[in-house]
């Protein structure tokens, strides 16, 4: 629109606001969470002396009205309503939050100062969960940003953006006590806003049937000394009467919870009121305190104050000559606006002018700290009696126990000594059922994973903790799981193993593996025992030779006093292990037939079991019926070389079997007269892969392969060497070292010799000679002498 | 125009906006800081532009910045403005200086072969021999005249200067005086209100020193991006193009489709992005806008004397090499990895892109064989 100003007039305004209903009605028109809103509120409060107020809020969330009054809370606080259950999905989450300077919280309190009634005339909250958002808040603000009006105004008065725009023509009112002006202004400037507003988004947003609603609980109202507060937006479409009829009221699950101001924030990226939390709760503060106007230049000073207080605390000082000079920049920015009060923009400028010394961009310390700071950490609290699911009052004492401050929500770092001190693995083992509900309440910085068998070496878990209103969002969803933590988490893993069931993947060994270790990882062993049923009976009908093999060595060391995995409490993991290790024995029959591509992991797999067997409490298991297939299918006659190998290398080890015999096989299969070159290798292959040791451990193996090797025609063994050269990569750097020592001996050398050869070239020497090389070679390229370059 | 400002290539802002700066004087109201020839809200319209007023915009694309400039020059610390060549750094120092103290001029030239001297002051050898030093022998720095005056000092490009000449500042800025002890131990020159400096420095280049601290704590920083917006960018291009070509009235402007594929060409090359987000890789030869104005006139120069009619894409491909692909053979790499991929591909579509698609294939095969 061109011309705002012939839209409305500031008389006509107040006639629309406070007019209508021989002024029985009075509408006030906010921003949700504007100070400025709230502190002209309370005077029009004062003034009109209702007896009913109307908010804009969910209808079916007003039973909580009592506890947002109460002593006890304290804010942010939020009401938190949870969406259908619609199978195992996370239900949709939406919040509905109040700090001290919301116009709503303020307008509830002053009712119940007064004697007055609140009502809230929204649709139900249940009416909201038609889309697939998972967590939204319920004000939508996104007008204030993105209206043509805004736009238009701001490059008029040289401001920023809509933010800026709205601080600067409203927020700076806070303390005043003109209410009849603030509030026909916001409806002058909403009213722009709605009439520049693509239509598409409004019809998006819902908006007509709200209002339509809201319409429809004015009209009931009528005949009483009312205020209805609404949002600015939807105050135009509310003043001429309808005659709508309210919607049926839902049921809908909700909670009153405790809040903070970085999700107050973090919210706002779809506008629910003001960015930047901390800086307007401390705006209102300072007003509270003055019981006016607040100082603005001492308000900025604070806040400047504050932020380089918390840059030392991070080791980076702001010295103060620049700290004057940037407050100097943001009052003298202020003033270039025309503006008394020093607002966000200013802050943010003057410290880019003053504090970044080099050229702005990514990376600087400054901004982002800024950001934080003045979005706040506070967090708030609901009184107990506002009824709270079980779960978040269990799973906050396990907090407390677990010295987690429930008091703001920074994100702390906490290290934990699992495998020496109990406590510190009772905390870990909470923070694991925490992560089992998907809380975002800790995350594992670094430390062993005992589910993937990684970094198990380590001693310390680091993890990052901190409480926000989004994990008990989460643990309210899963309320319906259990009513303390532990149980909840258990039955999570039931759910999750129900919905491999599901996908057809009931028999899925690795997944069940792992769900049954993350159960012993979060300390839940007492709860596992129909998922070790159900495993074992998985186990003794499996098919799948590795995933006995991952079972058999995680289980293992598991059931072994001392792990941090192990649990008393757990159900018999020693009867899955047996069960494993007998199936896998019944499988070993089938190894003759398996594919060459899948011999090595069915090897590997060999190897693991005989590595549990030599390993400690291996009497658990009966070795002998492992030992005895090995050698029948070793007997049979056409057992692949490759399997061969390495079933021998484990008899031999196992001192089942003859190092000659070995010896002999070896030889043969080096010979191989008329196989592939690449066969020839493949016993050797075998046989490195699981017990290497045998070469030097058994004189007469490493001199029957060598003698083998040297007899091979010389075109015979370059053509085989591809293969012999992969066979040995299998062994790690220090049986290669062991072995060449050992070949050294055998050809009556120094080892020492062989690895110390000196090379007649330095490396810049080399790398000399290629550079002249490739010189030559683009000089003869432009020569036009590529023909000489074969020379 | 005047006839007397054709006799030179190009004047001062506040010659060039004379008109308008008076404009802003006769309806300049409010406070004004000491020494300041225009209120910051006037200085503000000056450079952001009023339409009320007729006043256009000289630096687009970052208000909050012009703000900034303005409120650190009112304060005691320098304006240190920052950024890639080619970003209006110096453009928006003259503007600053022409709209705050009504005169651009006082400006240092930093390079290598600036002197202590330079920043302070030097002598008039004849008189100093014939009088021995005195006020009237001395000859005083751009730095010490605006210092006298109460007005605003330019050093451009300060981080060409040795640190030890850098040095000078220091104190210099903190004191705002200079003393001359060849005149006596105490006589010192004061500076009025209204001096200040503003310097600009490219931090990337190569062949720059590095500023000491000391002297970073004395300056405000303030980054100049490279203009965000395509369409700012074209604008800008187009009405520096056609101060450049007022006396070659005879010239045909670009089109606005030419002008778009020459803004388009160099910013996919000077961010190392395509609209789409398909990266290709940057030259390492400034892209800057300033460089697409040369390149602009160039091409308007080549088609209206040398080609008969209207620019089009071919002009601008035939200059785009020599302008800014001087000497990196890299450069030349990236450029036909450019032409091959993204410009092969719109010629398809567009019968500018295929006129310049067509003039870059011949030009880079010709660069080929001239190797």
């Amino acid at each position: 629109m061109a011309d705002t100003d012939a839209l409305i007039t500031r008389d006509a305004a107040e006639a629309a606001l406070f007019g209508t209903r021989d002024g029985t009605c009075l509408f006030a028109p906010i921003r949700h969470h504007s100070p400025a809103c709230a502190w002209m509120l309370r005077a029009m409060i004062d003034d009109h002396q209702p007896e009913l107020i109307l908010i804009e809020a969910p209808r079916d969330l007003i039973h909580h009205v009592p506890f947002l009054t109460d002593p006890e809370t304290v804010a942010p606080v939020a009401i938190v309503s949870l969406g259908a259950r619609e199978g195992q999905s996370t239900r949709a989450v939406r919040y509905f939050p109040f700090s001290d300077h919301s116009p709503e919280l303020l307008a509830i309190r002053q009712a119940a100062q007064i004697g007055a009634d609140v009502q809230f005339i929204d649709l139900p909250a249940g009416r909201h969960f038609d889309d697939d958002v998972k967590i939204a808040p319920f004000q939508s603000e996104i007008a204030f940003d993105t209206a043509t009006f805004v736009r238009a105004t701001c490059s008029k008065l040289g401001l920023r953006d809509g933010a800026e725009l709205w601080d600067h023509l409203f927020e700076t009112r806070l303390g005043q006590s003109d209410w009849r002006g603030f509030f026909s202004d916001v409806y002058a400037y909403c009213l722009a806003l709605r009439e520049t507003t693509a239509p598409d988004i409004i019809v998006h947003d819902d908006t007509l049937t709200r209002e339509a609603e809201m319409r429809a609980h004015i009209a009931a109202a009528q005949g009483k000394r009312v205020i209805v507060l609404t949002g600015g937006f939807h105050t135009p479409a509310l003043i001429q009467p309808g005659d709508e009829k309210p919607a049926k009221s839902s049921d809908v699950e909700s909670y009153l919870i405790g809040y903070g101001e970085e999700a107050l924030d973090a919210l706002s990226g779809y506008g629910a009121g003001l960015r930047y939390p901390g800086w307007y709760a401390g705006l209102w503060q300072s007003a509270c305190a003055a019981n006016g106007s607040p100082d603005w230049s001492a308000h900025a000073l604070e806040t400047s104050l504050g932020f380089a207080a918390q840059m030392a605390g991070d080791n980076r000082r702001v010295a103060v000559p620049q700290l004057v000079e940037m407050l100097g920049m943001a009052e003298g920015l202020a003033r270039l606006k025309g503006r008394e009060a020093i607002l966000l923009p200013d802050l943010f400028d003057g410290l880019r002018s003053a504090l970044i010394k080099t050229e702005a961009g990514p990376g600087e310390p400054f901004s982002q700290r800024l950001h934080a700071y003045l979005r706040g950490t506070k967090l708030g609290k609901v009184p107990k009696s506002a009824g709270q699911p079980p779960i978040v009052a269990d799973a906050r004492a396990r907090a407390q126990t677990a010295r987690v401050d429930l008091s703001d929500s920074i994100k702390r770092a906490k290290k934990l000594d699992i495998r020496r001190k109990p406590t510190h693995l009772k905390t870990s083992q909470f923070f694991y059922q925490m992560g089992l509900l998907n809380t975002g309440f800790a995350s594992l910085e670094t430390g062993p994973d005992f589910v993937i068998g990684s970094r198990i070496d380590l001693l310390f878990e680091e993890w990052l903790v901190g409480w926000s209103p989004f994990v008990e969002g989460a643990l309210i969803d899963a309320a319906r799981l259990g009513a303390t933590l532990p149980e909840a988490a258990a039955n999570h893993l039931f759910e999750q193993r129900q919905a491999l069931f599901e996908a057809g993947r009931g028999n899925d060994l690795s997944a069940i593996l792992d769900l049954l270790l993350a159960g012993l990882r979060a300390g839940l062993g007492s709860d596992l025992t129909e998922l070790a049923d159900e495993m074992r009976n998985s186990v003794s009908i499996a098919a799948d030779f590795d995933a006995l093999a991952q079972i058999i060595q995680k289980l293992q060391s598991v059931s072994a006093p001392g792990d941090p995995l192990f649990d008393e409490n757990a159900p018999d993991l020693v009867a899955i292990l047996t069960t494993a290790f007998d199936r896998m024995v019944y499988l070993i029959e089938d190894l003759t037939e398996t594919t060459e591509d899948a011999m090595p992991d069915r090897i590997a797999s060999l190897g693991i079991v005989a590595a549990v067997l030599r390993g400690p409490q291996a009497d658990r298991f009966d070795g002998q019926t492992f030992t005895d297939a090995l050698t029948r299918i070793l007997a049979i006659k056409d057992c692949p070389p490759m399997l061969a190998g390495a079933l021998a290398g484990l008899l031999v080890r196992a001192g089942l079997y003859a190092p000659e015999t070995l010896a002999h096989l070896l030889q043969g299969n080096l010979r191989g007269i008329g196989s592939a070159p690449e066969d020839r290798a493949a016993l050797l292959m075998g046989l490195l892969s699981v017990a290497p040791m045998v070469l030097w451990q058994n004189q007469v193996v490493l001199d029957s392969a060598n003698a083998a090797i040297s007899e091979l025609d010389e075109d015979i063994f370059v053509a085989a060497l591809p293969s012999l050269r992969r066979s040995l990569t299998q062994l790690n750097p220090h049986e290669t070292d062991r072995l060449a020592e050992e070949l050294a001996a055998l050809f009556g050398v120094q080892a020492s010799s062989i690895s110390g050869v000196k090379s007649r070239f330095t490396e810049q020497e080399a790398a000399r000679a290629l550079a002249i090389d490739r010189a030559m070679d683009d000089l003869l390229i432009a020569d036009g002498l590529t023909h000489w370059k074969a020379f | 125009m005047a006839d007397g400002e054709n006799s030179v290539l190009r004047a001062a802002a506040e010659t060039i906006y004379a008109d308008q700066l008076a404009a802003l004087a006769a309806n300049d109201t409010g406070p004004r800081p000491d020494g300041w020839h225009l209120t910051p809200r006037a200085v503000r319209r000056f450079i952001i532009g009023d339409q009320t007023l007729g006043i256009d915009a000289k630096f687009v694309g970052d208000d909050a910045l012009v703000d900034r400039c303005i409120v650190s020059l009112m304060g005691r610390q320098g304006l240190m403005l920052v950024g890639e060549p080619g970003t209006a750094k110096s453009l928006l120092s003259e503007l600053l200086a022409a709209a705050i103290s009504g005169r651009s001029t006082a400006v240092i030239q930093g390079s290598a072969g600036i002197i202590e001297d330079h920043l302070r002051y030097g002598w008039n050898y004849a008189l100093l021999l014939a009088e021995g030093p005195s006020a009237r022998a001395m000859v005083p720095s751009p730095v010490l005249s605006a210092m006298q005056s109460g007005q605003i000092v330019r050093v451009e490009e300060l981080t060409r200067c040795a640190p030890e000449v850098q040095d000078v500042l220091i104190s210099l800025m903190s004191e705002k005086t200079i003393t001359v002890p060849e005149l006596g131990s105490d006589y010192e020159l004061r500076a009025k209100p209204g001096f200040n400096v503003i310097g600009t420095a490219n931090l990337r280049d190569r062949g720059v020193h590095d500023m000491s601290s000391a002297l970073k704590r004395r300056f405000n920083f303030e980054t100049v991006h490279p203009i965000a917006d395509a369409g700012f960018e074209k604008a800008l291009v187009a009405r520096q193009l056609s101060e450049r070509m007022a006396e070659h009235a005879q010239a045909e402007m670009p089109q606005s489709d030419v002008l778009d594929l020459l803004v388009t060409v160099f910013r996919d090359l000077r961010f190392g992005k395509l609209e789409d987000g398909t990266t290709v890789s940057s030259p390492k030869a400034v892209m800057s806008t300033a460089e697409t104005v040369n390149v602009a006139h160039a091409a308007t120069l080549d088609a209206t004397y040398l080609d008969s009619g209207a620019v089009s894409g071919r002009h601008i491909a035939r200059q785009l090499q020599g302008v800014v692909f001087k000497d990196d053979p890299e450069d030349a790499r990236k450029l036909r990895g450019y032409v091959d991929l993204v410009a092969r591909d719109r010629a398809r579509k567009s019968a500018v892109w295929k006129d310049f698609f067509d003039a870059a294939k011949v030009g880079l095969s010709r660069s080929d064989t001239d190797k």
